[in-house]
């Protein structure tokens, strides 16, 4: 068996007939590719610093809300702890506020209350009302470690910062409180975490994509 | 191969089976690759590194891209084109970088924060001789364990920029804060208390660092640690000093402290 050189040229030609129509393939894939990342792009540096703090304070009125929810679920040694950190989180809204200019808001962040009210629905103890606001507060903390990954100004970075460490503690607390051991109110080990998740993981943010505000 | 003939036993009839074959294959892989790429570049959580990795390329931000052989020029092509410009969530490739009027100020913090990390590694190694509670000597540990992977994150971007890598505590702020202490230290709760203003301090500079470095993934990287500096302060005040927890937040603070702790103690910035 053997072919001959016109064979051999006639396979060669048709081996080209298909890499040129893949070719044409791939140049429409890559062309697609290129405009859906430029559209994706194009969202996320839609997120403004203004746009981040009007997020940032509907976050923070979502948290007050939800601490108004469980106060009643909490005794007397508990409920002093919580109301000072509703007040925290009623002064980190107001400074995000401040400053977020027509993207600042009035009401909680609706779709992250919408996200919650089931598990706040469903607390009937102080420990499972404490439990949800550790995971909360962690999910904050994380919030913020990403926001800080898009925050161009340094001043608005300057402000995230100093309300980041803040949220951090509130899980320690609570954590503690909670009779957790030290490595747990570590959730994320030696560095807190900055990704961003639909609020089904406690240990990512809350994702502006998924909670618009 | 003019006039020639391939002495072989090629069947023309297989050999047009497997050209079709091979065409199979690449027509249906085209879409998976395009929509593996689409994932791997749409999904903001995974890093430049991770992307490079992927695609088998070194990563942009190493000093080995020149290294890279000519098969994996498209990947980092590709990575150049579609990834952005700062890589927020790895550690080890920002890159300091310069901010206007000031000298490589954000090396200069990257330093001064691996100095104080070590300083905290070593600090607590001294104080561990002075705690005797089991569970406050383990939080010691885990938390001198976290100093160190701390430091060894800074100096991946100090050493990624050129820079060599912190070996020595902040002698400065050991002579101004930590050795006073020491010296008259002689219980457990002084040990936890000098552990304590170091931890503050710590998370204090971060959060000043937070608003002074000069990018975006700068800035969240050291919150990533300022953040978890914090809790180990309030870890010691409750579980090592029986603080209540509305001492961890003196004078009922809403704002972590954000203005230099360092700014009073000479040499304590890092610059050489």
């Amino acid at each position: 068996m053997h072919i001959t050189t016109r064979q051999l040229r006639r396979l060669a030609a048709d081996v080209d007939d298909l890499h040129r129509n893949n070719m044409k393939t791939f140049k429409t894939e890559s062309a697609d590719l290129h405009r859906d990342l430029y559209i994706a792009r194009r969202s996320v540096g839609a997120l403004d610093d203004q746009s981040i703090a009007g997020y940032a304070q509907s976050v923070e009125l979502a948290a007050v809300a939800a601490y108004t929810a469980a106060a009643p679920l909490l005794t007397a040694a508990t409920l002093p702890v919580a109301e000072l950190f509703m007040s925290h989180h009623q002064q980190h809204a107001d400074a995000f506020g401040a400053v977020a200019g027509v993207h600042a808001v009035t009401e909680p962040n609706a779709a992250l209350i919408a996200a919650v009210s089931p598990a706040l629905a469903a607390l009937t103890d102080e420990m499972g009302a404490l439990e949800f606001a550790f995971v909360l507060e962690g999910q904050a903390a994380y919030t913020y470690a990403a926001a800080l990954t898009l925050l161009q100004d340094p001043a608005y970075a300057a402000a995230t910062s100093t309300i980041l460490p803040i949220e951090a503690q509130h899980q320690v607390v609570l954590g503690l409180a909670l009779g957790k051991d030290v490595t747990a109110v570590f959730p994320t080990g030696a560095f807190e975490a900055a990704a961003l998740g639909d609020g089904s993981d406690p240990l990512k943010g809350l994702d502006p994509a998924v909670f618009a505000a | 191969m003019n006039g020639k003939t391939i002495k072989d036993n090629l069947n023309t009839t297989e050999i047009h089976r497997e050209l079709r074959a091979v065409d199979r294959l690449n027509t249906s892989a085209l879409p998976q690759w395009r929509s593996s790429l689409q994932r791997l570049f749409s999904d903001e959580t995974i890093s430049t590194n991770e992307r490079a990795s992927v695609l088998g390329v070194p990563s942009p931000n190493r000093r080995d891209l020149f290294r890279m052989g000519g098969i994996t020029v498209l990947g980092a092509a590709l990575l150049a084109a579609c990834g952005s410009d700062e890589d927020s969530r790895n550690l080890t490739t920002d890159a300091p970088t310069t901010v206007a009027g000031e000298p490589n100020m954000d090396l200069v913090l990257a330093k001064t924060a691996a100095s104080l990390e070590k300083l905290a590694v070593d600090a607590y190694g001294i104080a561990a001789g002075l705690i005797t509670t089991p569970a406050v000597l383990a939080a010691a540990t885990m938390f001198a364990g976290h100093h160190q992977m701390h430091l060894d994150a800074l100096n991946g971007v100090i050493t990624g920029a050129g820079a060599t890598a912190i070996t020595e505590m902040n002698q400065a702020v050991y002579d101004a804060l930590i050795a006073p202490a020491l010296a008259t230290a002689s219980t457990e709760a002084d040990a936890v208390n000098i552990a304590l203003a170091l931890e503050e301090a710590a998370a204090q500079t971060y959060a000043f660092a937070g608003g002074a470095l000069s990018t975006p993934g700068l800035r969240s990287t050291i919150m990533t640690i300022g953040g978890v500096e914090a809790r180990h302060a309030a870890v010691l005040r409750m579980a090592a000093l029986a603080q209540s927890p509305l001492e961890v937040f003196p004078g009922d603070r809403g704002f972590f402290p954000g203005d230099n702790p360092l700014a009073g103690i000479d040499g304590a910035l890092i610059t050489a």
